[in-house]
Protein backbone atom coordinates (compact mmCIF):
# COMPACT_ATOMS: atom_id res chain seq x y z
CA UNK A 1 0.00 0.00 0.00
CA UNK A 2 1.27 3.03 -0.81
CA UNK A 3 -0.08 6.60 -0.06
CA UNK A 4 0.24 10.33 -0.34
CA UNK A 5 0.39 12.04 3.38
CA UNK A 6 0.58 15.69 2.45
CA UNK A 7 3.21 15.59 -0.29
CA UNK A 8 4.94 12.82 1.92
CA UNK A 9 4.68 9.44 -0.46
CA UNK A 10 5.29 6.81 2.09
CA UNK A 11 5.43 2.93 1.31
CA UNK A 12 5.34 -0.15 3.56
CA UNK A 13 8.13 -2.56 3.80
CA UNK A 14 7.90 -5.82 5.84
CA UNK A 15 10.15 -6.12 8.66
CA UNK A 16 12.17 -9.28 8.58
CA UNK A 17 14.95 -10.56 11.30
CA UNK A 18 16.35 -13.21 13.52
CA UNK A 19 18.14 -13.02 16.54
CA UNK A 20 21.09 -15.89 16.41
CA UNK A 21 22.64 -17.23 12.67
CA UNK A 22 21.20 -20.52 12.51
CA UNK A 23 17.30 -19.15 13.05
CA UNK A 24 15.38 -18.54 10.25
CA UNK A 25 14.42 -14.88 9.38
CA UNK A 26 11.06 -14.32 10.65
CA UNK A 27 8.53 -11.81 9.89
CA UNK A 28 7.90 -9.32 12.93
CA UNK A 29 6.11 -6.42 11.24
CA UNK A 30 6.32 -3.91 9.20
CA UNK A 31 6.92 0.28 9.12
CA UNK A 32 5.96 3.17 6.62
CA UNK A 33 8.89 4.62 5.33
CA UNK A 34 9.41 7.22 1.99
CA UNK A 35 12.51 5.20 0.68
CA UNK A 36 14.72 2.45 1.41
CA UNK A 37 17.16 4.35 3.34
CA UNK A 38 14.66 5.49 5.65
CA UNK A 39 12.92 2.18 5.95
CA UNK A 40 16.30 0.52 7.31
CA UNK A 41 16.41 2.89 9.99
CA UNK A 42 13.24 3.16 11.38
CA UNK A 43 12.96 -0.56 11.00
CA UNK A 44 15.95 -0.83 13.34
CA UNK A 45 15.00 1.64 15.67
CA UNK A 46 11.21 0.11 15.87
CA UNK A 47 11.74 -3.18 16.53
CA UNK A 48 14.81 -2.88 18.78
CA UNK A 49 13.67 -4.55 21.46
CA UNK A 50 15.52 -8.01 20.58
CA UNK A 51 19.43 -7.85 20.03
CA UNK A 52 19.16 -9.02 16.50
CA UNK A 53 21.98 -10.59 14.75
CA UNK A 54 20.32 -9.64 11.57
CA UNK A 55 17.44 -7.62 10.10
CA UNK A 56 16.00 -7.09 6.51
CA UNK A 57 13.35 -5.11 4.65
CA UNK A 58 10.88 -6.06 1.35
CA UNK A 59 9.33 -3.68 0.08
CA UNK A 60 5.45 -4.80 0.76
CA UNK A 61 4.81 -4.66 -3.39
CA UNK A 62 7.88 -7.30 -4.02
CA UNK A 63 6.56 -10.03 -1.66
CA UNK A 64 4.39 -12.25 -3.91
CA UNK A 65 1.96 -14.69 -2.19
CA UNK A 66 2.20 -18.25 -3.30
CA UNK A 67 -1.00 -19.62 -2.16
CA UNK A 68 -3.31 -17.06 -0.59
CA UNK A 69 -5.67 -14.59 -1.92
CA UNK A 70 -6.02 -12.85 0.94
CA UNK A 71 -4.05 -10.86 3.15
CA UNK A 72 -1.67 -8.45 3.13
CA UNK A 73 0.19 -9.60 -0.26
CA UNK A 74 -2.84 -10.36 -1.70
CA UNK A 75 -2.93 -7.42 -4.52
CA UNK A 76 0.57 -8.50 -5.59
CA UNK A 77 -0.52 -11.96 -6.87
CA UNK A 78 0.12 -12.27 -10.77
CA UNK A 79 -3.20 -11.37 -11.99
CA UNK A 80 -4.60 -10.22 -8.67
CA UNK A 81 -5.70 -6.06 -8.50
CA UNK A 82 -2.23 -4.26 -8.65
CA UNK A 83 -0.35 -6.74 -9.10
CA UNK A 84 2.46 -8.12 -11.63
CA UNK A 85 0.82 -10.37 -13.77
CA UNK B 1 33.51 23.36 39.71
CA UNK B 2 37.02 24.79 39.09
CA UNK B 3 38.08 25.57 35.63
CA UNK B 4 38.60 21.70 33.94
CA UNK B 5 42.08 20.80 32.21
CA UNK B 6 41.65 20.58 28.58
CA UNK B 7 41.21 17.03 28.41
CA UNK B 8 38.93 17.81 30.93
CA UNK B 9 36.74 20.42 29.12
CA UNK B 10 37.17 18.25 25.96
CA UNK B 11 34.92 15.92 27.65
CA UNK B 12 32.54 18.13 28.84
CA UNK B 13 32.07 19.87 25.35
CA UNK B 14 31.42 16.65 24.01
CA UNK B 15 29.26 15.60 27.17
CA UNK B 16 26.99 18.45 27.15
CA UNK B 17 26.35 19.03 23.63
CA UNK B 18 24.74 15.05 23.70
CA UNK B 19 22.95 15.92 26.31
CA UNK B 20 21.05 18.85 25.08
CA UNK B 21 21.17 17.21 21.29
CA UNK B 22 19.01 14.39 23.32
CA UNK B 23 16.60 16.96 24.59
CA UNK B 24 16.19 18.85 21.50
CA UNK B 25 15.37 15.49 19.63
CA UNK B 26 13.14 14.60 22.27
CA UNK B 27 10.80 18.16 21.73
CA UNK B 28 10.37 15.93 18.52
CA UNK B 29 9.06 12.89 19.62
CA UNK B 30 5.50 13.84 19.15
CA UNK B 31 4.31 16.58 15.99
CA UNK B 32 7.21 14.67 13.69
CA UNK B 33 6.20 14.11 10.09
CA UNK B 34 5.03 10.42 10.67
CA UNK B 35 5.30 7.37 13.35
CA UNK B 36 8.32 5.90 12.82
CA UNK B 37 10.15 9.25 12.36
CA UNK B 38 8.99 10.21 16.00
CA UNK B 39 9.88 6.81 17.12
CA UNK B 40 13.80 7.28 15.58
CA UNK B 41 13.56 10.86 17.43
CA UNK B 42 12.78 8.89 20.44
CA UNK B 43 16.03 6.47 20.13
CA UNK B 44 18.26 9.00 18.79
CA UNK B 45 17.25 11.13 21.68
CA UNK B 46 17.77 7.90 24.01
CA UNK B 47 21.20 7.36 22.05
CA UNK B 48 22.14 10.78 22.83
CA UNK B 49 21.53 10.48 26.59
CA UNK B 50 23.24 7.44 27.03
CA UNK B 51 26.28 8.91 25.03
CA UNK B 52 26.26 11.51 27.53
CA UNK B 53 25.86 9.59 30.45
CA UNK B 54 29.12 7.72 29.66
CA UNK B 55 30.97 10.78 28.47
CA UNK B 56 30.49 12.35 31.44
CA UNK B 57 31.60 9.16 33.94
CA UNK B 58 34.88 9.27 32.41
CA UNK B 59 35.28 12.81 34.11
CA UNK B 60 35.03 10.90 37.72
CA UNK B 61 38.64 9.30 36.37
CA UNK B 62 39.63 13.12 35.96
CA UNK B 63 38.80 14.23 39.83
CA UNK B 64 35.51 15.41 39.13
CA UNK B 65 32.12 14.94 40.95
CA UNK B 66 29.87 13.07 38.67
CA UNK B 67 27.13 14.75 40.31
CA UNK B 68 27.66 17.65 40.25
CA UNK B 69 28.80 18.16 36.86
CA UNK B 70 25.30 16.39 35.47
CA UNK B 71 23.12 18.29 37.75
CA UNK B 72 24.07 21.33 40.17
CA UNK B 73 25.57 23.94 36.74
CA UNK B 74 23.62 26.64 35.89
CA UNK B 75 23.26 27.55 32.13
CA UNK B 76 25.99 29.67 31.37
CA UNK B 77 28.06 26.72 32.82
CA UNK B 78 27.47 24.42 30.08
CA UNK B 79 30.09 23.44 27.25
CA UNK B 80 27.52 22.52 24.45
CA UNK B 81 27.03 23.50 20.68
CA UNK B 82 25.71 26.91 20.52
CA UNK B 83 23.54 25.57 17.96
CA UNK B 84 21.81 23.84 20.15
CA UNK B 85 21.12 26.65 22.62
CA UNK B 86 17.62 26.92 21.62
CA UNK B 87 14.67 24.35 20.10
CA UNK B 88 14.17 23.74 16.95
CA UNK B 89 11.58 25.81 15.09
CA UNK B 90 10.28 23.49 12.43
CA UNK B 91 11.26 20.07 11.19
CA UNK B 92 13.99 21.56 8.94
CA UNK B 93 16.07 22.23 11.63
CA UNK B 94 15.77 19.12 13.10
CA UNK B 95 16.88 17.51 10.14
CA UNK B 96 19.35 20.13 9.90
CA UNK B 97 21.13 19.45 13.29
CA UNK B 98 21.05 15.47 12.37
CA UNK B 99 23.51 16.26 9.83
CA UNK B 100 25.10 19.03 10.98
CA UNK B 101 25.26 18.99 14.64
CA UNK B 102 24.98 15.32 15.25
CA UNK B 103 27.21 14.68 12.06
CA UNK B 104 30.27 17.45 14.58
CA UNK B 105 29.49 15.31 17.32
CA UNK B 106 30.19 11.73 15.39
CA UNK B 107 33.76 13.25 14.29
CA UNK B 108 34.53 14.82 17.02
CA UNK B 109 34.03 11.34 18.71
CA UNK B 110 35.88 9.67 15.89
CA UNK B 111 38.86 11.95 16.85
CA UNK B 112 39.04 11.00 19.94
CA UNK B 113 37.98 7.70 20.06
CA UNK B 114 41.13 7.68 17.55
CA UNK B 115 43.45 9.37 20.37
CA UNK B 116 45.49 7.76 22.92
CA UNK B 117 42.96 8.35 26.33
CA UNK B 118 41.98 4.87 26.90
CA UNK B 119 38.85 5.18 27.99
CA UNK B 120 37.60 7.10 24.93
CA UNK B 121 39.64 4.07 22.70
CA UNK B 122 37.36 1.20 24.57
CA UNK B 123 33.53 3.43 24.61
CA UNK B 124 33.59 5.18 21.42
CA UNK B 125 33.41 2.96 19.11
CA UNK B 126 29.95 1.45 20.39
CA UNK B 127 29.18 5.16 20.44
CA UNK B 128 30.02 5.15 16.79
CA UNK B 129 27.89 2.19 15.89
CA UNK B 130 24.81 3.89 16.85
CA UNK B 131 26.00 6.99 15.51
CA UNK B 132 25.61 5.31 12.24
CA UNK B 133 21.99 5.04 12.16
CA UNK B 134 21.35 9.41 12.81
CA UNK B 135 23.74 9.50 9.51
CA UNK B 136 21.78 7.27 7.69
CA UNK B 137 18.70 9.25 9.27
CA UNK B 138 19.78 12.79 8.98
CA UNK B 139 21.37 11.90 5.49
CA UNK B 140 17.95 10.49 3.87
CA UNK B 141 15.98 13.41 5.49
CA UNK B 142 18.28 16.28 4.54
CA UNK B 143 18.47 14.74 1.40
CA UNK B 144 14.67 14.59 0.66
CA UNK B 145 13.87 18.10 1.74
CA UNK B 146 16.78 19.31 -0.03
CA UNK B 147 15.50 17.68 -3.47
CA UNK B 148 12.33 18.43 -2.82
CA UNK B 149 11.83 21.73 -3.98
CA UNK B 150 10.49 24.93 -2.49
CA UNK B 151 9.65 25.66 1.24
CA UNK B 152 10.75 22.40 2.51
CA UNK B 153 14.18 22.89 0.86
CA UNK B 154 14.87 26.10 1.63
CA UNK B 155 14.41 25.66 5.03
CA UNK B 156 16.55 22.87 5.76
CA UNK B 157 18.98 24.89 3.42
CA UNK B 158 19.02 27.90 5.89
CA UNK B 159 19.11 25.97 8.63
CA UNK B 160 22.46 24.41 7.75
CA UNK B 161 23.89 27.55 6.84
CA UNK B 162 22.74 29.04 10.25
CA UNK B 163 24.16 26.38 12.23
CA UNK B 164 27.41 25.72 10.44
CA UNK B 165 29.54 28.59 11.54
CA UNK B 166 29.10 28.01 15.12
CA UNK B 167 29.47 24.37 15.09
CA UNK B 168 32.51 23.89 12.83
CA UNK B 169 34.17 26.62 15.40
CA UNK B 170 32.72 23.81 18.30
CA UNK B 171 34.58 21.33 16.11
CA UNK B 172 37.45 22.83 15.12
CA UNK B 173 38.35 25.04 18.20
CA UNK B 174 41.63 27.13 17.41
CA UNK B 175 42.95 27.78 20.86
CA UNK B 176 45.85 26.63 23.36
CA UNK B 177 43.72 24.11 24.56
CA UNK B 178 42.91 21.96 22.02
CA UNK B 179 46.46 22.53 20.78
CA UNK B 180 47.44 21.08 24.04
CA UNK B 181 45.40 17.95 23.38
CA UNK B 182 46.77 17.77 19.93
CA UNK B 183 50.03 17.47 20.62
CA UNK B 184 49.59 14.58 23.89
CA UNK B 185 47.57 12.73 20.89
CA UNK B 186 44.32 12.80 22.80
CA UNK B 187 42.87 14.11 19.48
CA UNK B 188 43.35 14.28 15.99
CA UNK B 189 44.90 17.34 14.55
CA UNK B 190 42.67 20.14 12.62
CA UNK B 191 43.33 18.94 9.62
CA UNK B 192 42.15 15.18 9.92
CA UNK B 193 39.04 16.68 11.47
CA UNK B 194 38.14 18.57 8.70
CA UNK B 195 38.50 16.13 6.18
CA UNK B 196 36.53 13.36 8.01
CA UNK B 197 33.89 15.84 8.46
CA UNK B 198 33.81 16.83 4.99
CA UNK B 199 33.81 12.96 4.28
CA UNK B 200 30.83 12.56 6.71
CA UNK B 201 28.76 15.14 6.10
CA UNK B 202 30.27 17.29 2.86
CA UNK B 203 28.11 15.31 -0.13
CA UNK B 204 24.90 15.66 2.07
CA UNK B 205 24.61 19.29 2.58
CA UNK B 206 26.12 19.30 -0.82
CA UNK B 207 22.76 18.13 -2.25
CA UNK B 208 21.37 21.44 -0.67
CA UNK B 209 23.78 23.61 -2.34
CA UNK B 210 26.32 23.77 0.63
CA UNK B 211 29.91 23.95 0.60
CA UNK B 212 31.49 23.38 4.04
CA UNK B 213 34.57 25.24 2.24
CA UNK B 214 32.34 28.15 1.87
CA UNK B 215 31.46 28.45 5.43
CA UNK B 216 33.12 31.05 7.45
CA UNK B 217 33.45 29.95 10.67
CA UNK B 218 31.95 32.25 13.92
CA UNK B 219 34.93 32.65 16.07
CA UNK B 220 33.98 36.00 17.39
CA UNK B 221 33.36 35.66 21.11
CA UNK B 222 34.95 32.73 22.00
CA UNK B 223 34.76 31.64 25.27
CA UNK B 224 38.09 29.14 25.93
CA UNK B 225 36.40 28.01 29.45
CA UNK B 226 33.25 26.48 27.54
CA UNK B 227 34.67 25.51 24.46
CA UNK B 228 32.40 27.27 22.59
CA UNK B 229 30.74 30.89 21.15
CA UNK B 230 29.37 33.59 22.87
CA UNK B 231 25.62 32.53 24.77
CA UNK B 232 23.99 29.44 26.58
CA UNK B 233 21.19 27.05 26.81
CA UNK B 234 17.55 28.42 27.77
CA UNK B 235 17.40 27.99 31.26
CA UNK B 236 13.97 25.29 30.44
CA UNK B 237 16.17 23.22 28.32
CA UNK B 238 19.17 23.21 31.56
CA UNK B 239 16.46 22.79 34.02
CA UNK B 240 15.58 18.97 32.19
CA UNK B 241 19.14 18.42 31.17
CA UNK B 242 19.84 18.61 35.33
CA UNK B 243 16.74 16.87 36.28
CA UNK B 244 15.27 19.18 38.23
CA UNK B 245 11.91 18.34 38.22
CA UNK B 246 13.37 14.55 39.56
CA UNK B 247 15.29 15.99 41.98
CA UNK B 248 13.67 14.58 45.07
CA UNK B 249 14.25 11.64 43.59
CA UNK B 250 17.85 11.02 42.85
CA UNK B 251 18.80 7.80 43.17
CA UNK B 252 22.91 7.46 42.68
Amino acid sequence: MSGARGGLAESVYEVFARKTRGEPLRHIGYIDAPGDELARVYAWKTYDEENWFEMCVVPRGAVIPVNRTDGPWAANRPGGKDGAG
Amino acid sequence: MSAPAPLARHILSLADTKRLLGIRYSDWILGSPSIETGIAASSMAQDEWGHARLLYSMLKRLGFDPFEVEHERPADRYYSAPALDRPFEDWAEFVAATVVVDGALAVALESFGGGNFALARSRVPKMLAEEEYHRQFGAAWFTRLAGSGGEGAARVRAAAFAMLPSTLVWLLPDDDLNGTLVEEGAIWAGARVREACEARIGATLAAAGVALADIEPARAGWDPERRRGPGAPAEEAVERARGDRNRALFVE
